[in-house]
């Protein structure tokens, strides 16, 4: 257990970092081209339903769970699970919520270096390279190394690596810091920052008019529109995959299952409220989400570039293709596009810091390292990892890779398991009784019933599904399975090499991670044993 | 639109306010409970 008892200094304060653990470049980027995508009446009903059925039951998990954890002075997902299940085999359980940020960390870090740079380089006029996308297109291509492996560490790649080099320093001093003069220092002041920037960047969007009068349908009503009109509700709403995205965007947006809230929340008092602060946290990643991300990238995108400009592009077309040309065509480029990126930049980088505690707080309490052995320690295996991320650049790869292995199926495990040691192991009664310690609002009673049957239910579904369209590519219209390119990289006729070493790398980081789990095991072992003596002890 | 940007921004404005206005718990001080009697009149 970690020897230095470290507690956030307000509950603004780790509402904040919460908060800024969950609103990233999906608030911003990938939610709005869903929506658009399925057509946002259906796919907001579905969202909505998610929400009230996955993100804040498990949200409530995650925080009660993480604060009961740490009374007794275990913060790191392993140390969370040793304790919560007197089991030898309990805290390797755990090991995923250790390595989900960890890995997650190391290619994401390299996507906010992205944001610093284009930030930059639209504050110094170097991103207006005309109106057509396939310049940026190609600028972005060369900027992260795209078209070839190793080409981000060359010299002709407008100096990504860089901006990562200051983007790494910057998370891992603040992460050094600790955890009130560091993590919630920053947050108190990048989250305001964020949301206000975000007002302005609305506003300036909503106040576009139609640029183009040769393009009169092109505007910003017409932008709205396509993004918010509900379109074909009754056809969208039997589209399996529409509940996928929808869930999984509910899932991955609000951070649940990363192993991030539960060591936050482990840092809160014995009577520290979590049912208000952790739906305090939720509402301010949907607010961002649904209010401001909502209104930016797609209606403005629409105004410049019409439907065909937006159709098709992924999250990182839209936001590293498709949203630089349409602020370099706004008046005042160099302020409205700096702003954007670095509104993205700030939204990256409190979700960066968020990852980071977990593996902090692992070798800390784990292996009784020193805080700044901890983080020499995080800085080199993460940077191992991040610098594999940038050398196997060619279609970003080895970023994919990652984020679907990690990123994506680990997150949905680890939540499953949550939610269900939660309403059966724990018990819905005890954890009922356990969230409601110091709460300053009562959940509503039904969700007993929703976090024990339900939650569990329409989260496996979701996996299910998931496993189903993005693993084995089922079409649900002739059964046929062809399996995506996630399981042909690893083991088809024509595997991809860097795909295979990516996978090898993580499965590298797991076994030491559970290692490294096994020698705490022991630490942890012997300080239970020690404690048994003493109360023992007249 | 209205409706999902509406519910939101209610929802985070609410919360906003009810962490905003949290009173500070009063401070007791333990084993010290002082309790005067009011001076009956002439």
């Amino acid at each position: 257990m970690s020897g230095i008892k470290e507690v956030w200094s307000s509950r603004l304060g780790v509402i904040l970092a919460v908060a800024g653990s969950a609103v990233g470049l999906g608030n911003f980027l990938r939610f709005p081209g869903l929506a658009a995508q399925y057509g946002s009446g259906a796919f907001m009903l579905a969202y909505f339903i998610s929400l009230l059925i996955i993100g804040f039951p498990i949200c409530w998990v995650e925080w009660t769970l993480g604060r009961y954890a740490g009374q007794k002075g275990f913060h790191s997902s392993p140390g969370i699970f040793y304790f919560l299940i007197r089991h030898p085999l309990g805290k390797y359980i755990g090991v995923l919520g250790a390595i989900i940020p960890v890995g997650i960390y190391m290619y994401y870090v390299y996507i906010e270096a992205w944001c610093a740079g284009y930030a930059w380089y639209f504050l110094t006029g170097k991103l207006s390279l005309g109106k057509d996308v396939s310049a940026y297109g190609d600028f972005w291509a060369r900027f992260v190394g795209a078209t070839n492996d190793g080409l981000a560490f060359s010299g002709v790649n407008n100096g990504a690596v860089a901006f990562l080099g200051i983007v790494f320093v910057l998370n891992f001093f603040l992460i050094y810091r600790g955890l009130v003069k560091g993590i919630e220092w920053f947050c108190k002041f990048a989250m305001p920052a964020l949301v206000l920037i975000a007002v302005v960047i609305v506003i300036r969007v909503l106040t576009l008019g139609t640029p183009n009068p040769a393009l009169p349908e092109q505007n910003v009503l017409n932008g709205l529109g396509y993004m918010w009109n509900p379109g074909d509700w009754t056809t969208q709403l039997k589209n399996p995959q529409l509940w996928l995205a929808a869930a999984g965007q509910i899932f991955f947006s609000l951070s649940v299952g990363f192993g991030v809230i539960i060591t936050y929340a482990s840092y809160l008092a014995k009577k520290d409220d979590v049912v208000l602060s952790g739906l305090s946290a939720s509402s301010a990643n949907e607010f961002c989400e649904v209010a401001l991300g909502g209104m930016i990238t797609v209606p403005a995108a629409f105004v410049f570039l019409g439907a065909a400009g937006i159709v098709g592009q992924g999250t990182f077309g839209l936001g590293f293709k498709v949203l630089p040309l349409v602020f370099s065509e706004m008046p005042m480029p160099a302020l409205f596009g700096s702003m954007f990126f670095f509104l993205l930049f700030l939204a990256a980088i409190t979700s960066s810091l968020s990852m980071l505690q977990p593996g902090i707080a692992f070798l800390e309490e784990g292996l009784g390292l020193s805080r700044k052995q901890s983080v020499t320690w995080l800085g080199l295996i993460t940077a191992i990892g991040t610098m594999f991320v940038v050398y196997f650049s060619k279609d970003l790869k080895a970023l994919d890779t990652m984020d679907f292995w990690v990123g994506t199926v680990c997150l949905f495990v680890m939540g499953t398991i949550l939610v269900i040691y939660f309403g059966w192991i724990l018990g819905i009664e005890r954890g009922w009784k356990e969230a409601h310690e110091g709460a300053e609002m009562r959940i509503p009673s039904i969700y007993k019933f929703i976090i024990k049957y339900i939650s569990p239910v329409y989260l496996l579904a979701i996996f299910v599904l998931f496993i189903l369209f993005n693993v084995f590519g089922w079409d649900p219209k002739t059964g046929a399975f062809t399996p995506t390119s996630y399981v042909r990289d690893l083991i088809g006729d024509d595997p991809s090499p860097v795909a295979r070493v990516t996978v090898s790398f993580l499965i590298i980081i797991f076994v030491f991670f559970t290692v490294l789990t096994a020698l705490a095991g022991k630490r942890w072992d012997k300080a239970r044993a020690a404690e048994a003596a003493q109360t023992k002890t007249p | 639109m209205l409706l999902s940007v509406g519910t939101v921004t209610l929802l985070f404005g609410w919360c906003l306010y009810r962490v905003l206005a949290e009173k500070p718990p009063v401070e007791h001080l333990h084993g010290l409970n002082i309790d005067t009697h009011d001076i009956e009149p002439d």
